[in-house]
């Protein structure tokens, strides 16, 4: 097993940039949420789809690993559903302030729930944090979509604050029933 | 008001009462109506060659896809032999799914019901309860049912589940000068990498099709945010683009370039593209008038549409599905193409550009379901039954062209639409003549 800190006051305040985080999107504020991530940042989600299950490997932990069901961009190869830079994460969050981003205007309104709250220290300063989430995502009169899935971040302490280096963002879908996975997780 | 359309034997609709003779008019019943999706069921996808998988899937013995023809859902597998065979997944006891996958390699299909045991391939060759009953069971007439006709081009695999369908080259006719532009623009061909992004969208089916076949017009318009309709490439679409239809139904869309045009300028790169892809992107372009002809070499393309259900986006390099699930729903598969003899590092940048813009979270595919999905509510509107949609921009302004084969209209001519329509309504209400 991994060594999760126990630190409170390292835990509270992780729990209250996520949470600070999460309002800020939900409040719309995409240029203040730009802020929360380094320049450096790389923001992925993996494709999830059901490849075969090896026979060979039945009874074993590897059988049913989660990460067998995931494509991720490895140079040339997989096409992941997000492989972001920080100047993707730019348009992306600046895209909504226009009349004119058909899609999100007039904007959704969405509530994102953060929990599961892990930290893993991995350097000075430097921790590697499990979160999951519920997104719920409503627009156009009575359409309401349930996102859900977890988040693999690594987040440095950079002079007094925390910031997004790293995000992983995984889903629980295979067909994909929301309307896009353009949004913020 | 109009009563909706209904469709049986006793009580027929005239096409007439979908679309005008020229398809100009295109009711909104065409996109919402039960009875009208049932039938494209039948005398659609049952009739035409669909799009299935990419060779580059399906590279060893035992390597195997699931796709769909419509809503039947099929499994597309290489057999020992190194051919390709589709069948329907679908046990022939009691009609499970024998494969439940994406995608794998495989030497046999078994349905978890009663554990009956199927060759990749279809042959049935295993019935566990026959051991303890007396007569023996007909395997060879037990078989998956086999998709009669399966054939390829440009590593494209179609099947077909009309056994008298024309062949696959004859089904393309000239679409296949525009497929060539693209697919043989790289030493090499293309390849399909990674599994296929899978979402649902809202809306008829034919609404992506519809939009990929040449539906320029929404471009600077719908996707405002971020391409301007002052901008270089919005104007250099107006002055040049052109949309061909070399058998209705198909499309091309593609800029053609003045024949002074450097290759900088024919070549799809913008001032995003990063220094690497754009000097790989001109090199190949420099040798393509030689590779393929001087008239594939002046093609600066957009997006190609093969009857019934397959889109594909030049310069976004993916290939896509529009699955029909019901009158207002799809599920929507998009792959991303990439140069098969690429060096990696360009593979990487044609296929971040493609996730950017396009698939389930690009940043243009987002606007385009949400237009589709918007359609497909004024589409529900019956009152507005007797109010069919304008299809007629250009209309009677396509004409043959000196060098492009097939008809083709300027810009914003919507004949690419109308002769999907006139095709369609063929297939859909062919004994009426």
């Amino acid at each position: 097993m991994k060594l999760m800190s126990t630190d409170w006051n390292l835990l509270c305040s992780i729990q209250q940039f996520y949470y600070q985080e999460a309002r800020l999107l939900d409040d719309r504020c995409y240029q203040q949420w730009l802020g929360m991530i380094d320049k450096s940042i790389q923001y992925s989600m993996p494709l999830r789809y059901v490849p075969l299950q090896d026979p060979q490997k039945q009874g074993g932990q590897e059988f049913l690993a989660v990460d067998r069901e995931l494509d991720r961009a490895e140079g040339g190869k997989g096409s992941p559903i997000r492989h972001d830079t920080y100047m993707e994460l730019v348009i992306r969050a600046m895209r909504p302030y226009k009349m004119t981003a058909w899609a999100e205007s007039p904007p959704p309104r969405t509530r994102r729930n953060i929990s599961n709250i892990e930290v893993e220290p991995i350097a000075d300063y430097e921790y590697r944090v499990y979160s999951n989430f519920q997104l719920f995502y409503s627009h156009n009169g009575a359409e309401n979509h349930t996102y859900s899935g977890c988040r693999r971040d690594i987040i440095k302490k950079v002079e007094d604050n925390f910031r997004i280096f790293n995000r992983e963002v995984i889903t629980d879908w295979d067909i994909i029933t929301a309307p896009t996975m353009a949004l913020i997780f | 008001m109009k009563s909706s359309v209904t469709i049986n034997k006793n009580d027929i609709v005239t096409s007439a009462q979908l679309l005008s003779a020229d398809c100009s008019s295109v009711s909104r019943e065409v996109f919402n109506s039960g009875s009208v999706y049932q039938r494209e069921q039948e005398k659609i996808f049952q009739k035409n060659w669909i799009y299935l998988a990419h060779e580059s899937q399906l590279k060893n013995p035992g390597d195997f896809v699931t796709a769909y023809m419509g809503e039947v859902p099929v499994i597309v597998a290489k057999g020992a032999n190194g051919k390709v065979s589709v069948n329907i997944n679908s046990c022939s006891h009691r009609g499970l799914r024998v494969c439940r996958v994406d995608q794998g390699n495989a030497a046999r299909f078994v349905c978890p019901y009663h554990t009956w045991s199927y060759q990749i391939t279809g042959e049935l060759i295993g019935i566990p309860q026959q051991s303890k009953i007396s007569h023996k069971v007909d395997k060879a007439g037990l078989g998956l049912k086999a998709v009669p006709r399966v054939d390829s081009i440009f590593g494209l695999i179609f099947g077909s589940l009309n056994p008298n369908i024309e062949p696959l080259a004859d089904y393309l006719g000239d679409m296949r000068f525009y497929m060539e532009a693209f697919f043989d623009r790289f030493p090499g061909g293309m390849e399909v990498v990674g599994p296929p992004h899978k979402w649902q969208v809202n809306c008829n089916w034919k609404l992506p099709v519809e939009n990929m076949l040449g539906d320029l017009g929404h471009a600077p318009f719908l996707h405002n945010s971020l391409v301007s309709p002052q901008s270089d490439s919005a104007r250099e679409i107006e002055d040049y683009a052109v949309t061909a239809v070399p058998i209705a139904g198909h499309s091309a869309s593609l800029r053609l370039m003045p024949v002074d045009s450097t290759p900088e300028e024919t070549c799809n790169i913008d001032q995003t593209t990063p220094p690497i892809l754009k000097e790989y992107l001109v090199e190949t372009q420099r040798t393509l008038a030689e590779r393929l002809t001087p008239l594939h070499a002046r093609i600066k393309g957009m997006a190609l549409g093969v009857y019934p259900n397959l889109s594909i986006l030049w310069g976004q390099s993916t290939l896509r599905v529009s699955h029909p699930r019901a009158p207002g729903q799809i599920e929507y598969w998009s792959w991303s193409l990439v140069p098969a003899n690429a060096p990696d590092e360009i593979k990487a940048l044609i296929r971040n550009k493609y996730l950017f813009l396009f698939g389930a979270s690009g940043v243009l595919e987002q606007e385009d379901s949400y237009a589709w999905s918007e359609q497909f509510k004024g589409s529900n509107i019956q009152y507005l039954n007797d109010l069919p949609y304008y299809y007629g921009l250009g209309l009677g302004e396509e004409a043959e062209h000196p060098e492009l084969p097939g008809t083709v209209g300027r810009c914003y001519n919507e004949h690419y639409a109308r002769s999907f329509y006139t095709r369609w309504r063929e297939d859909m209400f062919g004994e009426e003549k």
